[in-house]
């Protein structure tokens, strides 16, 4: 949809939503990210019936990456999230009917900031400027996610029910199973052992929490030295929070620094983490998680593929990443030969 | 890198003419757009895959489901999921090999998803498939990454020349 005609059908929704008559000054894409279409909205006057002057708009095509989206999910995880400490931007209207904007859809806040890259180099990185700060922040956010007590949530009253220790990691590999049916386009022997593997071996979960499922860098908003949002809360489910320690220790992640998401140490990074949040870490889970966490990424390159080859996409950075998923699994398979179980 | 060739090319003609065209406000650069468009066309209507890539991943795909087959050769199966048609002698054009090894991929895939699946085979003669598929998957992988090039993530990512300074190295 050209941006001229979704900022008419912006205009449109937010009058209905606030009952004033609501116009888009400035609409702009963001040029980030693989899966949601970003959008900073302005509207024409500031309006008491509107939350905030400017939004942000994140957009699920149905040519996407993920596709079909949703947005409920996220909406709901951020609604519950808003009365915690974990920094998270506030959400104001969500749709998945896509009459309305042409696609599944939420607003929300447009925190300050900007995401540090996964790789250096940057100019005015802010990793550089504020390294011991984030790196405590970072944890800090995670753990207070972990101890988050979803239970009391009406928002998430029906998140993966019945879900307990002892089919949290189970019901992962069926997600990934999943994925895997829905994206390959060739068959894959390297996913169907691995998840032969992983059922195999799937550790117990000693509690249940919200896990971010994407939690790292390149995935947070800097301002002033300070975490100002956590982002990206699309693949959020309940289950071990072993995984997302596994997955903010994943190389991919460390720039070449050698440490966690650029910021800390692995050893540094688990022991706070206890200290945060007021448990033991299973580094053996932790390394269960790693390979999990390695498979899923994989499958968003068979995903990359299948979108460039299934869909009417032109966007050629789908069969880019497509590309990758020998070398994705290729790490999937070493890792799973050097586990330490 | 085993995309749809055909699909792959011309999609990149639309990436071109969709994303990159529209976005150009000099005319030359737009020219140079609509050539690079032609110029893919061309190379899509006379290309595709060459046998030099593709025959190494036959032949290794060949002879993992020999062994696979040789390992389940004693199995019993009431439903005939051994009982396949042979392959044939292999054939030289590259659409031929390309569908050979489509086939024989296809054909390894099933027969391992029915040996984790419930086929009541003899549990040593899983651990045995697995090892199969375990050596079949590295092997395969050093031939399909042998002509690899460098993934410039971030530029892709980002729209901006990657640094060539980059300076966050402490441990």
């Amino acid at each position: 949809m050209k941006l001229r005609d979704l900022a008419i059908r912006i205009g449109r929704f937010a009058s209905e939503r606030s009952g004033a008559d609501v116009r888009v000054r400035t609409l702009r894409q963001f040029t980030v990210g693989f899966s949601w279409l970003t959008y900073w909205v302005e509207f024409e006057a500031p309006c008491a019936a509107l939350p905030a002057s400017a939004m942000i708009l994140r957009l699920g095509p149905g040519n996407g990456l993920y596709a079909p989206y949703s947005a409920r999910r996220q909406f709901q995880l951020l609604s519950a999230l808003a009365v915690t400490r974990v920094p998270t931007p506030k959400v104001y209207w969500m749709s998945d009917d896509p009459s309305l904007l042409g696609a599944p859809f939420f607003f929300c806040e447009c925190a300050p900031g900007r995401a540090p890259l996964p790789t250096p180099g940057e100019s005015g990185d802010p990793v550089l400027a504020h390294l011991d700060q984030l790196g405590e922040q970072f944890v800090a956010a995670l753990a207070e996610l972990h101890r988050f007590e979803w239970w009391n949530a009406p928002e998430l009253v029906d998140w993966e029910a019945g879900i307990s220790g002892d089919d949290a990691a189970l019901r992962q590999i069926e997600v990934c199973a999943d994925e895997y049916a829905r994206w390959a386009v060739r068959p894959e022997p390297t996913v169907l052992w691995a998840l032969a593997w992983l059922r195999r071996h799937a550790p117990r979960a000693s509690r249940i929490s919200v896990v971010h499922a994407d939690y790292r860098i390149g995935n947070f908003l800097v301002h002033d030295g300070r975490i100002s949002a956590v982002l990206d809360w699309e693949s959020s489910h309940l289950g071990d929070p072993h995984e997302d320690l596994a997955y903010a220790i994943l190389p991919h992640f460390r720039g070449r620094s050698g440490l966690v998401c650029r910021l800390m140490t692995e050893e540094a990074f688990l022991r706070r983490y206890e200290e945060l949040a007021g448990v033991a870490v299973d580094v053996v889970c932790v390394r269960y998680y790693s390979i999990l966490s390695a498979l899923r990424m994989a499958l968003v390159n068979l995903a990359a593929t299948h979108c460039f080859e299934c869909t009417d996409t032109a966007d050629a950075r789908m069969a880019a990443l497509g590309t990758q998923s020998t070398a994705a699994l290729r790490q999937v398979r070493r890792m799973i030969e050097s586990y330490p179980g | 890198m085993n995309h749809d060739f055909s699909r792959l090319v011309e999609g990149m003609t639309q990436t071109v003419q969709q994303h990159i065209i529209p976005s150009l406000d000099n005319e030359f650069a737009r020219g140079q757009a609509f050539a690079l468009i032609y110029l893919l066309r061309c190379i899509g209507a006379r290309a595709g895959w060459s046998s030099a890539y593709l025959r190494p991943q036959v032949d290794v795909l060949t002879a993992s489901l020999e062994r696979l087959q040789n390992l389940l050769a004693n199995v019993p199966d009431p439903q005939g999921h051994l009982a396949v048609a042979e392959a044939g002698v292999l054939p030289n054009d590259e659409a031929a090999l390309l569908e050979r090894r489509n086939w024989l991929e296809r054909r390894l895939c099933d027969l391992y998803a029915w040996v984790e699946n419930g086929a009541n085979v003899p549990a040593g003669i899983v651990d045995l498939a697995r090892l199969i598929i375990q050596s079949h998957v590295s092997e395969l992988a050093s031939v399909e990454l042998r002509d690899s090039v460098a993934f410039n993530f971030t530029e892709i990512s980002t729209g901006q020349s990657e640094s060539r300074t980059s300076t966050d190295t402490r441990s």
